[in-house]
């Protein structure tokens, strides 16, 4: 099963996934906390670009991003003519109003949530936001920014749920909670499709795999190059025949004396990989 | 392979680089996925040339770019691309990236993305094509122009009419000769098209076991041979690519039934000519796909290395060039053979 990192820029975004899901609170640092059970963790970076820098790519420094799909969810500002309120949207191009740069999340997976584009502002639209195509929000473009460091692109999800039609400012939580609570049971559908999804590749060498390796490198003292011969070898015995390999076990016993002896095992399991 | 569950179908978006949309081809398309959701970009490698995307997984879900190429539209040749003996040999991309998905071809490494770039302003194309003619080194031979190198044209042409856009140029045209290579089995979207002398169309064909472990995505051997056998009896220029003979347990047992079987099953005596090829890819694109999808054995094998391409040993091209040439000879004369 995937691993879920929901980001949200409110706490009261995130209150209702916490409730729902049973999240508890665990602490990153001092200053930078998170929400967490099982497969899903949530993460509020607070608003706008410095805050989601900071926070955000704090958090994913320390984060195994392997097998994780990032979810952005929050409240948008949304067309008169284009959007309803309450609505959630899956969006699909992200432009930063600061930079004027584009960023194209990979929608590869059947939602059935409506799409539609959103540019990412400095400060909040009250002027019913005529220059701006689709929705606007205040941190999606620089989450993409942070988080594409550390993701495929096609493992960052940003759904969005229009709270206003940009002409007043809405971030209470009186206001946010019920948004956010209304449009729970798409957000779990969405949940239940990302972790069960086959979008997020296994490596060939698992961690068991990985550690066999380590530890001939460091019993036979492998020089470079034969470190990644034998890497080769073992991902061409597990694509070509199976995955198990525990007979090389057998090697993490042998004492090396010379670089005569290392050749010669590292000659005999490379032919044992090959044959 | 194509199976997995809760993915979109292939061009659920459609990207469209800005100016591309005024071009007749871009409409025609757009028009053909009324339902896709249509995303504008300044430039087609703000989403092509992505960083962050994966290969495999775009595969599952393809979609289409719509773009305007810039030159140069012509390509002289490369090392590993087949030039049967001509010797004013070019090629063109009006579409990179293909439907298929052969697990030996260099497009497994060769692009950052899986989705499809067309593009639409062909006149530029044509123009740069009827230039190449003029200027075309040996003017006792024409010019052979690959269209459908990058990609598998004619299998897209129901969703991208290039090829019948192609043959129509080409048959206006004097001192060309447009191939056509292709694995697919659609040939009735040719079925109203004259064939004119000035195209070739290739068929790409292999073993049904060849097909089965590396051609996915693609038409079955029978209904290649179908598609072969309505070409040839509405009068088209046909050439047999058996490109790459890949090396599999008994080899040469598996391609020796082969080529008995389909010598059997098309008429022989109408076929324009044969070229035979072996594994060959670039040694990055090698190395960038077998990080994508390290499962497929081709990736391990022993190789040699020769001016950044790598291939099987010598001595296996060798006994190839011997096999191949033997079973061919039975049925064509030496020259109408080319073996890579």
């Amino acid at each position: 099963m995937n691993h879920l990192l929901i980001i949200t820029a409110l706490q009261s975004e995130a209150e209702p996934i916490i409730k729902q899901y049973q999240l508890e609170k665990k602490h990153h640092s001092e200053k930078l906390f998170y929400f967490q059970r099982e497969r899903i963790t949530c993460l509020t970076t607070g608003v706008g670009e410095k805050n989601v820098r900071k926070r955000l790519g704090a958090f994913l420094q320390e984060l195994a991003c392997s097998n994780t799909i990032l979810i952005n969810i929050g409240i948008a500002g949304g067309k008169k003519d284009s959007s309803k309120i309450g609505t959630m949207y899956l969006i699909n191009k992200i432009t930063s109003d600061k930079s004027g740069k584009a960023w194209l999340p990979d929608i590869l997976l059947k939602t059935g949530i409506p799409e539609v584009q959103l540019t990412t502002v400095s400060k909040g639209v009250t002027d019913g936001g005529e220059k701006y195509k689709g929705l606007v929000d205040m941190e999606a473009a620089v989450i993409f920014e942070t988080a594409v460091e550390f993701f495929p692109v096609h493992c960052l999800v940003f759904l969005k749920i229009v709270s206003d039609y940009m002409d007043e400012v809405l971030d209470s939580p009186e206001q946010v909670l019920p948004i956010m609570s209304n449009n729970l049971s798409k957000l779990d559908s969405i949940i239940t499709l990302m972790q069960n999804s086959e979008i997020v590749r296994a490596p060939l060498l698992n961690e068991q795999h990985e550690r066999l390796l380590t530890d001939l490198n460091n019993t036979l003292k492998l020089t470079e190059t034969q470190t990644h011969q034998l890497k080769n070898k073992i991902e061409g015995y597990i694509a070509i025949k199976d995955d198990d390999f525990s007979f090389l076990s057998n090697y993490l016993h042998i004492e090396i004396n010379s670089k005569q002896e290392r050749s010669k095992i590292f000659y005999e399991i490379c032919t044992k990989l090959s044959s | 392979m194509k199976s997995a569950q809760n993915f979109l179908p292939d061009f659920s978006h459609i990207y469209i680089e800005d100016g591309a949309e005024k071009y007749p081809l871009a409409k025609d398309i757009i028009k053909r996925f009324p339902k896709a959701e249509k995303i504008y970009i300044p430039d087609y490698k703000t989403v092509f040339n992505r960083s962050g995307q994966d290969f495999i997984q775009q595969k599952k879900s393809m979609n289409l770019i719509l773009a305007v190429k810039k030159p140069p539209f012509l390509y002289e040749s490369t090392d590993i691309l087949q030039d049967a003996g001509f010797e004013n040999f070019v090629y063109t991309t009006p579409l990179l990236n293909c439907l298929y998905n052969c697990q030996y071809c260099f497009l497994q490494g060769m692009y950052p993305s899986a989705n499809l770039v067309a593009f639409a302003n062909e006149d530029d194309f044509f123009k740069a094509a009827r230039n190449a003619v003029l200027q075309r080194k040996n003017k006792n031979q024409p010019l052979v122009l690959s269209i459908s190198y990058n990609t598998d044209l004619l299998a897209s042409e129901n969703i991208i009419p290039f090829c019948r856009h192609w043959i129509e140029f080409a048959s206006t045209q004097s001192d060309i000769l447009i191939e056509i290579r292709t694995k697919s089995a659609l040939f009735n979207v040719l079925k109203n098209v004259k064939p004119h002398k000035n195209v070739l169309l290739g068929w790409t064909l292999s073993p049904q076991e060849v097909i089965e472990k590396y051609e996915w995505d693609t038409p079955p051997l029978d209904r290649r041979l179908n598609a072969v056998r309505q070409a040839l009896e509405k009068g088209w220029k046909v050439r047999l690519c058996f490109d790459p003979v890949m090396i599999i347990p008994q080899w040469q047992k598996v391609y020796g039934r082969f080529l008995d079987e389909l010598f059997e099953a098309i008429p022989v005596d109408q076929i324009y000519d044969a070229v035979v090829g072996v594994f060959r890819m670039n040694k990055d694109f090698f190395q960038r796909a077998r990080k994508r999808e390290p499962k497929v054995d081709i990736y391990y094998k022993d190789y040699e290395l020769n001016k950044s391409v790598l291939s099987i040993s010598e001595k296996v091209h060798e006994e190839v060039k011997t096999f191949m040439l033997e079973k061919l000879e039975q049925h064509f004369s030496l020259d109408l053979i080319d073996i890579w």
